[in-house]
């Protein structure tokens, strides 16, 4: 099947109804971006916009590089020593991997939450003021507000406020992956991405967690990697679907779920196939 | 920061001056060991400022520690060799003898074994192997069971040159590293035979008479016992008149000194 | 039929486990059992009026008034003894010459086993040295010496053919119808008041210093230089070690040096320890000279390039046994890798890198051929912390195998050396027993 997929430009998006995305300013985009695995080439030339402000979900089935991808964004994968980016990666004017960029305080910009909560075995406290105290804020009072501020963003804040200090371990899954997600917002990042932030979580603090990303949509540029359809349908305002490390389509989510441009992007989504 | 750094100077500058002690080092001999023990305690008890420390590493490592010019004092159970001299000298040391006591080296049976006497030639031809059997010199049908001591030690040279005459110890001889060793290899083996210095000698071994004569003080002192030696104690050049080495390397010349030799079990070298 | 297989197969294969078990248990009951029971006769044991006098006048220990009452008890026990002794001297002047030489060496044998069981006599000068200004301090040691003063041994060579026999003669033979013939069965009959044995538990053996070559007194030194060789290598191997297992693990990029660099770990893990001996003698004190003799620096240096291995191959094995989660998501907040080491994963290393780092410490305080040549002495004081940095030490691995193979009264301080054993065992078993604790803390804080 692989050779019949061809190697697809998308451009900016256009023939949407309701609102043209194309408006906005991208806050991030690739160029002929690739990544390999030793030779193995895991995203092949994908070149696309993730606009500024917006929800855009990446969809695709099981080890299609969405998370290749997403990793590639804040430079997660330099941990991985055979894997190896070319193209270009421009975040805000500049080649991100560039050699004069420093992934470090790339990465305070560009926050992550990813598939299982990993928290750190400290105290709930503690976790949430990791990026703040990183970032050089010492004094309590600014801490202190800084913590309850981003637990309540995350809508964890009355679950743990009598037991900030206990070990962030101690808390249920769904528990923790919102304070992750705190953790994450507590840094200030302006790019939030998310590797299937739901997928151990139960309905219930699934839903809690797209309610939270329905609320931070706007302030972040928000790119989320999920594998249920209704979750992409519900909370993005664009979609991507990749197949094979290759960007097969990127349009308006509306617009994917509705009238796919692509054959293989409707056999996915209509669960026909592989 | 600087503040820190100060008062841990002078802390240790304070523990420095406090531990102005002065220390001598003892290395070598097993034989002499127990003299220069006996002689250690009873030198720190009356300076406390001085502490003296022995090891019982064997003759061999005695000349290479004080060579090395990592020890005060060698104790030696023999003579330091011409090769030894050599080498000291050429590192700037010179290695000045000192002899403490005289030492008989009595060879060693199992109580249990009848043989009480042996001769010089005898002993010679148990250590080269000619003679493996008890039997063969009237005793029990037994495998003679060889035990010699390590050739680091100055009692395994003293021994070579006194009763081997140049011949070869049998390849089946067991080393072993120290006086007290032997003992404990010949008291526990009834076939076994050994030597160590007179300072060992209890009654679980027995001592054999050589050509006639029992080893003891008085036949050492006297020469009559034929495998007998001087012990040492070596320092580098001769110690500053009333300095501590300078009273301890002389110890054996008091009274005391000599009384503490002789019940350790060696001669008073002041006693011929 | 499969189901069955599976069943005996489950069953063979707990029953080898449980047997493994039960026979380590046992192992272990035979090893611990002698090291107890004997090690703890140098702290608890019998003592006689002769202890209580040495800890009066070497540590002024006990009440002068009590002690002087115990000695005087004694005294009066032991007085016929010395009488009948003066008696047959006196009747020995009467006797013709030629009588009186047939009693010359039995006496002296006999005079000579008083001493050793009683000390001097009393109003004799005081010998030199201090074994023979003392009896028999212990009561088992009472037991031995009486039995060699009752008894001499004598060895039956009658048959050539074989082995001779050992035969117990009464001394008594040799003094039948003189005045010294009823000394024998006063002493045996009376041996309690004269010794006046009574239980002690004797605990500062841990902390006094040898008296004549640990033929009295403790072994404090031995304790001390032990507790200082080996806290000298943890400060010398414990940085070292997890600095170079944090570089190996997060800093290096896997490449043929580095490879090449793990089988060289691996490799010095497996040199026997008396190599590291030679090469600390070689390097440290002939070639550097940290001193100008063996030290207890000397010695820590060489344990600690001894354990080196281990703690770098524990703390590696603990740091990547953490999880990369916790990395991913430090790294994700914009933490530099010195940054995420440091608050992350070391504090989940450590329970992992202490583990590994006690069980060295036990290995590097129970190691002798690294110390023979760089620190080790038999005989020493105590040191200060400073003189630690120049000057050798006793330490327990080294002065047990001393006292077993080179003292020259080994069979008189048999307690001594299984109280050295015994002690450095508790220190290993401390060890340990403090890192699971500590370890059990620590983990259960990190899980929360
Ligand atoms: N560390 C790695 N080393 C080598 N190959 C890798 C590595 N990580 C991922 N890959 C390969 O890269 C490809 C893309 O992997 P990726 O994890 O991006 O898939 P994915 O789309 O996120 O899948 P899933 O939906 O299952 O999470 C896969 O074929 C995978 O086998
Ligand atoms: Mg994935």
């Amino acid at each position: 099947m692989s050779e019949a997929i061809q190697m697809k430009r998308v451009s900016r998006f256009t023939g949407t109804e309701e609102e043209d995305f194309g408006s906005r300013s991208a806050h991030v985009k690739t160029e002929n971006f690739s990544v390999f695995y030793g030779a193995f080439e895991a995203v092949k030339k994908v070149t696309c916009e993730f606009p500024e402000g917006l929800v855009t979900a990446m969809i695709g089935p099981s080890g299609c590089g969405k998370s290749t991808l997403l990793r590639a964004i804040n430079r997660m994968n330099d941990l991985i020593p055979s894997c190896r980016p070319s193209g270009k990666m421009i975040f805000q004017g500049e080649d991100i991997y560039c050699k004069n960029i420093d992934a470090v305080s790339l990465r305070m910009r560009v926050g992550m939450v990813f598939q299982k909560p990993n928290v750190f075995p400290k105290s709930i406290y503690d976790n949430i003021a990791y990026g703040p105290r990183l970032q050089g804020i010492k004094s309590r009072s600014q801490l202190d507000d800084l913590v309850e501020s981003s637990l309540k963003q995350a809508a964890i804040w009355d679950e743990v406020k009598d037991r900030l200090s206990t070990n962030a371990l101690g808390m249920s899954g769904g528990q923790q992956q919102r304070l992750c997600l705190a953790r994450a917002l507590a840094v200030k990042p302006e790019i939030l991405l998310m590797d299937e932030p739901t997928s151990a979580l139960d309905p219930k603090a699934t839903t809690k967690i797209e309610d939270l990303i329905g609320q931070l949509r706007g302030q972040y540029t928000i790119i989320i990697v999920t594998h249920n359809m209704q979750q992409a349908a519900r909370v993005s305002d664009l979609t991507a679907f990749m197949y094979e490390g290759t960007l097969v389509e990127f349009g308006a989510t509306r617009q994917i779920f509705t009238k796919p441009r692509e054959r293989q992007t409707e056999d996915y989504i209509t669960g026909r196939f592989g | 920061m600087k503040k820190v750094l100060l008062s841990a100077a002078a802390i240790a500058a304070i523990a420095l001056s406090a531990s102005a002690e002065q220390k001598i080092v003892i290395d070598g001999s097993t034989t002499v060991g127990p003299i220069a023990k006996a002689f250690a305690e009873y030198f720190m008890a009356a300076h406390p400022d001085v502490n003296i420390t022995v090891s019982e590493s064997g003759s061999g490592n005695g000349a290479k520690s004080i060579m090395n010019g990592v020890c005060d004092i060698a104790d030696m159970s023999r003579p330091m060799k011409d090769s030894e001299f050599k080498a000291a000298a050429d590192k700037g040391i010179q290695p000045v003898a000192h002899v403490v006591a005289l030492d008989g080296l009595p060879v060693l049976v199992h109580p249990q074994n009848p043989i009480g006497e042996l001769t010089i030639e005898q002993i010679r031809d148990i250590y080269t192997g000619k003679i493996t059997n008890w039997k063969e010199l009237g005793g029990p049908n037994l495998g003679i069971v060889v035990i010699t001591r390590d050739t680091n030690s100055g009692t395994y040279e003293t021994f070579e040159g006194m009763v081997m005459n140049k011949e070869k110890i049998t390849e089946k001889a067991e080393y072993v590293g120290s006086n007290g060793a032997i003992r404990q290899r010949v008291q526990s083996t009834p076939a076994a035979i050994g030597y160590a210095g007179l300072g060992f000698v209890d009654k679980t071994v027995k001592a054999l008479k050589v050509n006639g004569v029992y080893p003891s003080a008085g036949t050492v002192r006297t020469g009559e016992y034929p495998i007998s030696r001087p012990l040492f104690m070596y320092t580098n050049g001769y110690p500053k008149l009333g300095s501590p080495v300078y009273q301890f390397v002389t110890l054996y010349l008091t009274e005391d000194g000599q009384e503490m030799v002789d019940q350790i079990g060696f001669i008073p070298v002041t006693s011929y | 039929m499969r189901i069955e297989t599976r069943r005996l197969l489950n069953r063979a294969f707990s029953s080898l486990g449980l047997i493994s078990i039960g026979l380590m248990a046992l192992v272990l009951v035979v090893i611990l059992t002698p090291i107890i029971a004997k090690g703890s006769g140098a702290f608890v044991f019998r003592s006689t009026v002769e202890h209580r006098k040495l800890m009066f006048d070497h540590w002024n220990r006990g009440n002068p008034e009590r002690v002087k009452q115990d000695e005087a008890k004694a005294a009066v026990a032991r007085a016929p003894v010395y009488q009948m002794l003066s008696d047959f001297k006196a009747e020995l002047e009467s006797m013709p010459r030629a009588e009186r030489s047939r009693y010359k060496k039995p006496l002296r044998a006999v005079e000579t086993a008083l001493g050793r069981l009683l000390g001097p006599n009393p109003g004799s000068r005081t010998p030199v040295l201090m074994r023979q200004q003392y009896g028999a301090t212990r009561w088992d040691r009472t037991q031995a010496k009486l039995d060699n003063l009752l008894y001499s041994e004598e060895w039956d060579y009658s048959n050539p053919d074989a082995l001779g026999v050992k035969v117990l003669r009464p001394r008594v033979e040799d003094f039948r119808t003189t005045k010294l013939e009823p000394l024998f069965g006063y002493v045996k009959a009376n041996i309690k008041p004269m010794m006046r044995p009574r239980w002690t538990f004797y605990w500062q053996f841990l902390f006094d210093t040898s008296k004549d070559s640990h033929i009295f007194g403790g072994i404090g030194p031995e304790v001390l230089g032990t507790i200082y060789l080996t806290l000298g290598a943890m400060l010398f191997a414990v940085p070292m070690g997890v600095i170079a297992a944090i570089y190996l693990c997060e800093y290096s990029r896997e490449g043929r040096v580095i490879s090449f660099l793990r089988i060289c770990i691996s490799t010095l893990a497996g040199v026997p320890s008396i190599v590291f001996g030679l090469f600390g003698l070689a390097f440290f004190l002939n070639t550097i000279h940290v001193s100008n003799s063996k030290s207890v620096l000397a010695g820590s240096l060489t344990l600690a390039l001894l354990i080196l291995p281990t703690v770098i191959r524990s703390s590696e094995e603990a740091i990547l046994a953490v999880p990369r989660a916790y990395k991913e998501a430090a790294l994700s907040l914009g933490a530099g890798r010195w940054y995420t080491i440091m608050t992350v994963i070391l504090p989940a290393a450590l329970p992992g890198i202490l583990t590994g780092t006690v069980i060295s410490m036990g290995r590097a305080a129970g190691e002798t051929a690294p110390i023979i040549f760089t620190a080790a002495v038999s005989v020493g004081r105590p040191l200060l912390p400073i003189e630690a940095l120049s000057q050798p030490t006793p330490a327990l691995p080294w002065n047990i195998y001393n006292l077993c193979t080179e003292h020259e009264a080994v069979d008189e301080i048999r307690h001594v050396q299984y109280g050295m054993v015994f002690t450095l065992v508790a220190l290993v078993l401390l060890l340990n027993v403090f890192a699971i604790v500590m370890r059990a803390r620590i983990s259960k804080k990190l899980r929360g």
